[in-house]
């Protein structure tokens, strides 16, 4: 079976959900088709060979009954079952819950399931326009081809201190495709931190690529504070597109990091809008790259109110063959008077095969405004290490410890302390130096 | 920002200093448009060799075959009117070496301009183009004993065909972009400068650029090769009269820098508010030597400008430092790129940029390192100053990094001007216009620093301060 | 005790940087239990001296040999020298952000013991050491001289020496940057240090410290050479007098005699900046 409005409409008979979403997906293909796929000659594009990321070469489309016939094995799932502290734990495979305890005061569901109510939010999450015909030739096969959805409705007032984790784990077949969509909303005044981690299993234990066409919208209502963790663990034969998008409303405060780990290739837009005066965003990100993968991060930092405050930085540590491509825009309206924006994008080379590109770009509308950006690329600084092997350490030893600094910054805005130490031991003891 | 504040003016008085314009002559003028024909026509007027007849040709068939760039102004861009610009206007019948030669009303745009002034006063040599030939040309006795070569490079062309037919394109061949390729069909004038072995020359060498006819396309080719271990400074300035329709300048500029050579080539760029500025200039630096642009943009419709340094021999060092103003419907699009081939070669980049009223001002650059350019370093610094609420911004630095052991930095600010710093010069006694003026000339201060101190003063000149509804 | 036996011992030193001679023949030798101060002029050599000793990669040995101890310490890496003993608290000490105190203080005791520490044993003898230099708990939790102060750093680098125990102590201006208070507890940090199997370097370029920690012996250190040996009335002497006394026999019109700040000298040889 291919991508085309036969699939599309088996997957929303199968889903059982309601008509409006169908009609998106309806929508949404039929734009897919009408646009080009993205010119290499934008700079954002240029460094991705954007038709690894198309599906109707060679990938087929993974049916949810087809998707929860594949077997996750217990070995796996233990791993994943386990709290690492005191949160919330919250674990799906391959489209089915697998956690009983699913938070009531926070509405976790099945995005079919959640859409049946007032489906408001959800549905504006999905049709938010603001988004280039490039982006849109990658996001509309998501809303057209989307299953095994998650949506989060964090009620008005929600003020619960414990940190939830959801697990979302996908078992993948060579040359399948998924299309996960992910819908958080963040009532107005509410407190939430949630820990969105990402892991595809591959289910043939084969060397295919699989892809995953991924879209994360965050909904901040006015006052929300969302803390944020996105965690990618795909696998190492994965091909990800990734669209994640946050909308802040007046008052709200987004803390988000974005951790890179996995995938053989990533090119991910990562879009901060700020709509509402006085929202404000402090964004991080971290990519290690090793084997030959090839990451391409793009962020933006879309400031369209008045005293909006973003701050942006995002590490990579690159060693073995890896590639980083990081390209950041700030865009301050007109309207956007008194912002103060910041981005700083700094690489890390550990091996000599590692490359970096880098494009931080601002282009500023307004004048009454701080906008800053700094970026690098190097390798370990010479002299630090040679501070630390007077005090005794062997140069692997110190240099390690410099990398592990370098990440630290990161993992200091992932609000819960066992996440962190995980992430630690699991990058220094991948870590060649 | 409240209108009762200080403003900053750039080019105030353009119209009575630069913006005048004498009656229009020539010996020669092309119709408006470019076919190939006029391409031939062009070249067989100058009496040219064949090969340079087949350049010319090359660069016209890319000229017609390139799409405008997409990633600029493309607004701007393609509303450049081709078929309306004069491509080849020839004001006189020969080039004089005393500018008592020189025709009275172009030498008394000259004398209004300043140049045979600062002859006399601190230049090795001058070389004045009007339209689309050099009407002056001159250099020191000295130089000439030392073997310094400087021609127009019409003159260059028949004199040192060698040379040129060596060097010519090699550095931005005909098909590099759209207008190095309309470049190279339709080019005439610029300088040709060869200095020998060893020669440094002390003084700098001058060329002026001005256009006084309407729809003038003014297309010189500059050249300048220093032998290994030389050293020279070349400035340029350009001016043109205001006019209602538009006028086109389209230069290519090629450096070599062999061995242990230095070059330094300064910009003041001040053309009118109706002239598009598209220029390419490049460099190549060899083994331990040094190219430096200084590039100042304070005058054009639209300026597309990207100075560039290929670090090529080990040890090679590249500078681009340059200021940028826009004034109202101003579009300075600048910026540099240097490219790292070589081991232990650096670059720094330092773009300082003032957008007032509705002008824009962008930064585009890149730093590119090779794979084997080891310890290679470059630094790069873009701060912008904002004027008012209309102005705009932008920095888009590209950064390539396929090698290990470098050492790639870039920092960028976009800001107006604080009200602290105000606040500070404020309570030392200053009013708030000597504050705003202060503080504006010391946002520039690492650029004018480094310029000949006749054209500090000159630019201190240009970019002045008035009280906005003030007495007096 | 012969020379070759002793905590240290420097032969005839020659030292390049980028090809510029900045040591021209410096002979030395401390003894264990013996506080050494070498003082000089900016541009002297002094903390080049401190950075062959502990191995820094950017400085070229030309000639001469150092022992440490007997052994030829010019043939070690820097880690093994600071594992043999040797500590250097540095004039500019580096930052090193995102690596608090804690984690860099328990990696280098590790390096230099050889061993894990057990957390406890750890937690209990830095503990000590902060108290002693009236430093807070919360310090640990900083990072490696990361936006620290001039005293900060600087008592961080005492810290770190109370904490690993060296042999050989070799303090590069550490009286630096500090005001009168900060200097009077680093100072005492540092007598507390003294002890009969300990050897001490003191690098300085004034006489203040010496106030506060009398040295055994006074080396004049110019133009990269010992012109002067003596006792601690030595330090008093240069105070009142100045380096312009001593001309040592070096070529005529080295600007390393010269010294003073801006000379070429001082810029490439004295310190090291990121």
């Amino acid at each position: 079976m291919g991508f085309d409005q036969a699939a599309l409409d088996q997957l929303s008979k199968e889903l059982r959900e309601p008509q409006w979403l169908t009609a998106l997906r309806r929508t949404a293909w039929a734009r897919h088709a009408k646009l080009p796929w993205p010119h290499p000659s934008d700079d954002i594009w240029r460094r991705t060979d954007v038709t690894l990321l198309d599906p109707s070469k060679g990938f087929a489309p993974t049916q949810p009954s087809l998707l929860q016939s594949v077997k996750v094995s217990d070995a796996q799932l233990t791993q994943y079952m386990q709290p690492l502290g005191d949160e919330r734990l919250i674990v799906r495979a391959n489209g089915a819950w697998l956690t009983q305890d699913r938070p009531r005061d926070l509405a976790v569901e099945d995005l079919a399931r959640a859409s049946t109510g007032d489906g408001r939010l959800l549905r504006q999450a999905i049709e938010a326009d603001g988004l280039s015909d490039a982006e849109q030739k990658l996001t509309t096969l998501n809303t057209a081809f989307h299953h095994d959805d998650v949506a989060v409705q964090v009620p008005a007032g929600y003020t619960g201190a414990q940190t939830v984790r959801m697990v979302r784990l996908f078992s993948i077949a060579g040359q399948q495709a998924i299309f996960p969509l992910t819908i958080i909303t963040v009532g107005a005044g509410s407190r939430l931190t949630l820990i969105d981690e990402y892991v595809s299993l591959p289910a043939d234990g084969g060397a295919q690529p699989h892809l995953i066409n991924a879209r994360i919208e965050l909904v901040l209502e006015p006052g929300a504070q969302l803390h944020y963790v996105r965690l990618q663990r795909w696998g190492s034969h994965a091909r990800e597109f990734l669209l994640q998008r946050a909308t802040l409303a007046e008052g709200s405060t987004l803390t988000m990091a974005n951790i890179n780990l996995g995938a053989a290739l990533s090119k991910a837009h990562i879009v901060t809008k700020l709509t509402g005066p006085n929202a404000s965003t402090k964004l991080s990100g971290f990519v290690f790259g090793h084997h030959a993968q090839h990451i391409d991060q793009h962020t933006l930092q879309d400031h369209q109110a008045p005293n909006t405050t973003s701050d942006l930085a995002f590490r990579a540590a690159l060693q073995d063959q890896s590639r980083m491509i990081y390209t950041g825009l700030i865009r301050i309206a007109k309207s956007a008077k008194q912002t103060n924006a910041y981005q700083a994008n700094h690489n890390l080379l550990l091996s000599e095969g590692a490359r970096a590109e880098t494009i931080p770009m601002l282009e500023i509308l307004a004048d009454d405004v701080q906008c800053k950006h700094g970026a690098s690329i190097g390798p370990i600084d010479e002299e630090q290490t040679f501070y630390l092997m007077s005090r005794g350490m062997p140069r692997a030893a110190a240099q390690r410890l410099i990398v592990m600094g370098f990440i630290e910054p990161v993992m200091q805005q992932i609000p819960f302390a066992p996440l962190q130490e995980q992430l630690r031991l699991e990058i220094e003891g991948e870590l060649h130096a | 920002m409240s209108t009762s504040k200080p403003q900053v003016n750039v080019n105030e008085d353009y119209e009575k200093l630069y913006g005048f314009h004498v009656a229009e002559r020539s010996v020669f003028k092309s119709e408006p448009g470019l076919d190939e024909t006029k391409v031939k026509q062009i070249s067989g007027m100058k009496g040219e060799p064949p090969w340079m007849l087949q350049q010319r040709l090359r660069g016209y068939q890319h000229f017609m075959r390139k799409p405008m760039p997409v990633w600029a102004n493309t607004e701007l861009l393609n509303s450049i009117k081709f078929d309306n610009i004069y491509y080849y206007l020839k004001p006189t019948q020969k080039q004089s070496e005393s500018w008592e030669d020189v025709p009275p009303e172009i030498k008394e745009t000259f004398d209004r301009l300043g140049i045979p002034e600062a002859e006399r006063k601190f230049l090795a040599g001058v070389s004045a183009q009007y339209e689309s030939e050099s009407v002056y040309h001159s250099m020191h006795e000295d130089l000439q004993k030392q073997g310094v070569i400087f021609l127009d490079m019409d003159s260059a062309l028949k004199e040192q065909p060698e040379m040129v037919q060596r060097y010519f394109g090699t550095v931005i061949p005909p098909a590099d972009n759209k207008f190095a390729a309309l470049n190279t069909s339709v080019w005439s004038g610029g300088s040709f400068i060869y200095v020998p072995k060893g020669v440094k020359v002390a003084m700098p060498l001058q060329a002026y650029f001005r256009i006084n006819a309407k729809n003038m396309g003014q297309f010189e080719r500059t050249l300048i090769i220093a032998d290994e271990g030389a050293e020279v400074t070349y400035i340029e300035g350009c001016t043109a009269p205001t006019y209602s329709s538009d006028s086109l300048h389209s230069a290519v500029v090629e450096l070599i820098a062999l061995p242990h050579a230095k070059i330094r080539y300064v910009t003041i760029q001040n053309w009118s508010k109706n002239v598009y500025n598209l220029v390419t200039k490049r460099a190549v630096a060899y083994e331990a030597a040094t190219v430096e642009w200084l590039d100042g943009n304070l005058g054009s419709k639209l300026t597309m400008k990207y100075p560039g340094v290929y670090l090529m021999g080990r040890g090679a060092r590249g500078e681009v430092l340059s200021v940028a103003f826009a004034g109202d419907g101003q579009h300075q699009d600048a910026g540099a790129k240097m490219i790292h081939a070589a081991p232990d070669t650096s670059s720094v980049i330092t773009s300082k940029s003032i957008s007032k009223g509705s002008g824009r001002t962008t930064y585009r650059g890149l730093v590119k390192v090779y794979p084997g350019a080891t310890n290679a370093k470059s630094t790069v610094r873009c701060d912008a100053l904002m004027l008012n609420p209309e102005s705009r911004s932008d920095t888009y630095p590209t950064m390539e990094i396929d090698e290990k052991r470098v050492s790639i930095g870039h920092e960028a600010t976009v800001s107006k001007v604080g009200d602290e710093q105000l606040f500070y010069a404020m309570s030392r006694g200053l009013t708030e216009a000597e504050a705003m003026n202060m503080i504006v000339n010391g946002f520039i201060e690492p650029f004018v620093k480094e310029l000949p101190l006749e054209y500090a003063v000159e630019l201190n000149r240009l970019v002045q301060l008035e009280m906005e509804g003030a007495v007096g | 005790m012969t020379k070759e036996s002793s905590l240290l011992h420097v032969d005839n030193l020659h030292v390049t940087v980028d090809d510029k001679p900045i040591l021209n023949g410096l002979t030395l030798t401390v003894e264990a239990g013996t506080v050494h101060a070498i003082m000089g002029p900016n541009g002297s050599g002094k903390s080049t001296l401190s950075f062959v000793i502990m191995g820094h990669p950017k400085y070229t040995v030309t000639q001469g040999r150092i022992l440490y101890k007997g052994e030829d310490l010019l043939a070690l890496a820097p880690e093994e020298r600071a594992q043999r003993g040797i500590f250097l608290a540095f004039q500019y000490p580096t930052a090193i952000p995102g690596v608090t105190i804690a984690n860099f203080l328990r990696a280098a005791l590790r390096g230099v013991r050889g061993k894990d520490v057990p957390v406890k044993e750890f937690r209990e003898t830095v503990k000590t050491h902060l108290k002693a230099l009236g430093i807070p708990e919360s310090f640990m939790n900083r990072y490696v001289n990361d936006g620290f102060s001039g005293g900060e750093k600087k008592r961080l680098e005492i810290l770190q020496m109370a904490v690993l125990g060296p042999s050989l102590a070799v303090l590069d201006e550490t009286d630096s940057g500090l005001d009168i208070d900060a200097l009077k507890t680093v100072a005492a940090g540092i007598s507390a240090l003294r002890n009969p199997q300990r050897g001490m370097l003191l690098i300085t370029h004034y006489q203040r410290l010496l106030n506060y920690i009398k040295p055994d012996v006074v080396h004049v250190l110019v133009g990269g050479r010992i012109a002067k040996t003596g006792g601690p009335d030595l330090a008093l002497e240069l105070e009142s007098k100045g380096y312009q006394g001593f001309k040592p026999a070096t070529e005529p019109g080295d600007p390393a005699e010269l010294g003073g700040r801006g000379s070429p000298i001082a810029a490439g040889g004295g310190t090291v900046r990121k």
